[in-house]
């Protein structure tokens, strides 16, 4: 809210010389300054108890393999890794009794969360690790947040380049600086549907196959909104809990290349959402919010949309990090299969979210020696894999890791280990095009949904808007 | 001090008593006293200069700059307020700001008068409105932006459950575009109210019963005195009120858009300044968004100062001289 300001002339040279002496009282009687504490302003943390434990079962000789770090370790990540991550940052506080760990929420919103970041980072409030996003990642390594690791790495005490699946890895080597590594993995993600069970049988339709059509995929959604008569949906525009509603790049990006286009080719420089072979993978991602599949565009981006996890969709494409979501709210009414085809193909998207240090952290020690363990044997991704949340992004852990063999659901285990092989990485777009990317996919979904532009004027629209933005994006 | 005109001298009697010496006995009243005020006022001065002056012209010195926050400023002069002239955004997010105004100040303004009214009268059932009515202030505008988000759910929300009771199918407030701005205003008036009202309230207490009175007696009824009376009376307070609510509109939209509708659907609750943070912390376009500022700036001295010619006007030709 605004204030009027009541005071209308200056002081005179005396006062001024006489205000200045009051300086001192009046910093004295105010109160301490903002920003001093941590954690940040629109962070919440969740700060572990000590309890006594062993050393931890690193395979690296960091502080963290004797048990012995000591100091404090601030890991940030939005909601959905915060859920993820609380048995995962228990269990390293309770191998390092002396280690002060803390948990920080970062908001949901992209855009909010760099925003976070940047702020804590001007104040000298960086968390010592932060979510890291495939998509993201060349931003945030424009904006010197994070740590290069390469250095790292050539320590050799512990966790090294070829630790990893390389697909994975990639999306954290900057595209301007391809010598560096800013981030690491934390799961081999790819898209698949996740189908619930109850609402198909409620609805009286057939389970999804691995085989099916785009079109049959259509189909089934729609059958199922018709059951639910408004208690229910067939399919869901986005993940749950994504906001402004849109579609995701995990989805749209394998649906163009399905038609034969791209969404940006970095040898022109240009993005290909607007083609008119790009329309036509358009029309088929927006098509459920158009027929009634999915509920109107009110309703989704309202304070309390449907959800999957809410048991309001009989399907979601979605990734394994949301599964102990997906299980708190529907429990074992679910199952997953692969993506519909399109043109022959499977639409897979492909990714992750990782893990960085901040380049301006005083406690990097801690944090590469949290890394070490986080991806030992008998670390945090197994925990995490035990949870059902990640693959493990290791060529070991994608092709025979422990995720394969845990308790239904999923049932069709089959469909993840043929999805990350299909599954494509988005590719980094330059500066900031990557948030003009997402902003003119929003405004073409919006303009759709509320306005009644055809999906070829507003998705043609958009491509012009990032075409513009690439000119100029660094 | 005290004691001396306690015993009785005038200060100008003491000037010319002093004045032969150069000042003396009055001289140093004089100072004590301005050194007295100086020092009250001096912390106000100080923070002022501080979190005001020095910022505002810092604000207006990135405008000729390009910065990102993390590397160093680069001199662009005039680059970022010719970008102002040839950026459709700036049009359309100004022409919101003024559309939040010419919705919201005047309803703010009636309904606050009216709400003051009905406090400051000795109805029945007045008690709980006396306390509700602060209720806005106490509730930060973030949380204030999460309930009303909720009550304008299109399929859960309170508005929507109130409109079907007559027989009304509500919008998706916040998704419509058509909509939204008028539904955020709605929440900017009752978060602007309170302090509208206590402000009526001190200037209703102003009013002397004496004319009530003498117009009962004359045989005019409740509304004519309102309009009559009531409202004439306070015409320096809504003078005030103005002036206030239209730097309320400009600026409040930025807090409830982001919180609400993070200036959608397609932009159409994006603000002036709405836009300006967006630019600054989404783009990191810190110059430009210092120059979209300083538009704003301008465009809220013009009608601020509009505000004030209007007003005194009115108060001219009504013959107030309060």
């Amino acid at each position: 809210m605004t204030r009027l300001d009541t005071t209308r002339s200056g002081p005179t040279r005396r006062a001024l010389l006489t205000g200045t002496a009051a300086l001192g009282l009046a910093a004295a009687g105010c109160g301490s300054s903002s920003g001093g504490a941590a954690p940040s302003a629109g962070a919440t943390s969740t700060t572990s108890g000590s309890t006594g434990g062993s050393s931890p079962g690193a395979a690296s000789s960091t502080g963290g393999s004797s048990g012995g770090a000591t100091g404090t370790l601030v890991i940030e990540g939005q909601p959905f890794l915060v859920t993820n991550f609380k048995a995962v940052v228990a269990a390293y506080q309770k191998l390092n009794p002396k280690l002060k760990c803390t948990l920080l929420t970062a908001p949901a919103t992209t855009s909010d969360y760099l925003q976070q970041l940047a702020t804590q980072r001007i104040g000298g409030q960086s968390p010592d690790i932060f979510e890291n996003d495939d998509v993201l990642s060349d931003e945030i390594s424009a904006s010197g947040f994070p740590e290069d690791l390469v250095p790292w790495f050539d320590k050799k005490q512990g966790l090294t380049r070829s630790s990893f699946s390389q697909q994975f890895l990639n999306s954290y080597v900057p595209r301007i600086s391809p010598k560096l590594v800013t981030g690491l993995p934390v799961s081999a993600d790819s898209t698949v549907i996740f189908y619930n069970t109850k609402l198909f049988k409620a609805a009286g339709v057939s389970f999804p196959k691995d085989t099916w059509t785009y079109a049959e995929f259509l189909a089934t959604a729609k059958k199922i909104s018709a059951a639910g008569k408004g208690k229910y949906w067939g399919v869901s525009l986005e993940t749950d809990g994504s906001t402004p509603p849109s579609i995701w790049q995990a989805q749209y990006q394998p649906m163009l290349k399905a038609f034969g286009t791209y969404v940006y080719d970095p040898a022109t420089n240009t993005t290909g959402i607007g083609t008119p072979a790009a329309i036509k993978g358009w029309t088929l991602l927006i098509q459920p919010l158009l027929d009634g599949s999915t509920p109107s565009y009110g309703v989704i981006s309202g304070a309390n949309g449907p959800t999957f996890a809410g048991g309001q969709y009989g399907m979601q494409i979605s990734v394994r990090a949301l599964i102990p979501g997906y299980k708190a709210g529907i429990g074992n009414d679910w199952d997953v299969a692969q993506m519909p085809t399109v043109n022959g193909m499977h639409p897979v998207g492909g990714g992750s979210y990782g893990l960085s240090i901040s380049s301006t952290s005083k406690n990097k020690d801690n944090a590469w020696a949290f890394l070490n363990w986080f991806y030992s044997n008998s670390g945090g991704v197994k925990l995490l894999e035990d949870s059902y949340a990640v693959v493990p992004p290791t060529i070991q852990g994608i092709d025979s890791g422990a995720w394969r063999t845990l308790p239904a659901p999923p049932q069709n285990v089959g469909a993840f280990s043929a999805a990350i092989k299909d599954a494509l990485i988005a590719p980094q777009l330059p500066g900031k095009a990557q948030a003009a990317l997402d902003d003119a996919v929003v405004m073409a979904v919006q303009q759709v949904a509320l306005k009644g532009v055809s999906v070829a004027d507003a998705f043609t629209a958009a491509g012009q808007t990032v075409n513009a933005a690439l000119k100029t994006a660094k | 001090m005290v004691e001396r005109l306690e015993a009785g001298t005038r200060p100008d009697e003491r000037a010319v008593a002093g004045g032969r010496r150069g000042g003396g006995r009055p001289n140093r009243q004089k100072r004590a006293n301005r050194l007295a005020a100086l020092i009250l006022i001096g912390p106000n001065a100080v923070a002022y200069l501080l979190f005001i002056v020095v910022p505002a012209v810092t604000g207006a010195a990135l405008g000729f700059f390009s910065w990102d926050l993390f590397t160093t400023p680069r001199w662009v002069g005039l680059t970022n307020y010719r970008q102002l002239l040839h950026d459709p955004m700036v049009a359309s997010s100004l022409g919101h700001s003024l559309e939040f105004v010419v919705l919201g100040v005047v309803p703010t303004m009636l309904i606050g008068f009216m709400f003051a009214v009905l406090v400051n009268s000795q109805l029945r059932g007045m008690g709980p409105l006396r306390v509700l009515y602060f209720l806005p202030l106490v509730i930060s505008t973030a949380v204030a932006g999460v309930l009303w988000s909720a009550m304008f759910s299109p399929d859960t929300g309170l508005v929507n459950r109130v409109l079907s009771l007559v027989g009304i199918n509500g919008p998706a407030w916040l998704a419509n575009t058509t909509w939204a701005l008028p539904a955020l205003t709605v929440v900017i008036i009752w978060l602007s109210l309170p302090l509208v009202i206590i402000l009526y309230l001190a200037g209703l207490q102003r009013v002397p019963a004496q004319m009530y009175e003498a117009a009962q007696l004359d045989g005019a009824g409740p509304w004519v005195r309102l309009w009559a009376i009531t409202w004439p009376a306070v015409a320096s307070t809504t003078a005030l009120v103005v002036v206030l609510e239209v730097l309320q509109y400009l600026g409040a939209p930025f807090e409830v858009a982001l919180i609400m509708t993070d200036g959608g659907p397609l932009n159409v609750t994006t603000s002036m300044s709405l836009y300006a943070y967006k630019v600054a912390f989404q783009q990191s376009n810190i110059g430009y968004a210092a120059a979209l500022s300083m538009l704003q700036f301008l465009v809220l001295l013009v009608l601020v100062g509009i505000s004030w010619v209007v007003v005194r006007r009115r108060r001219r030709r009504q013959g107030v001289t309060r």
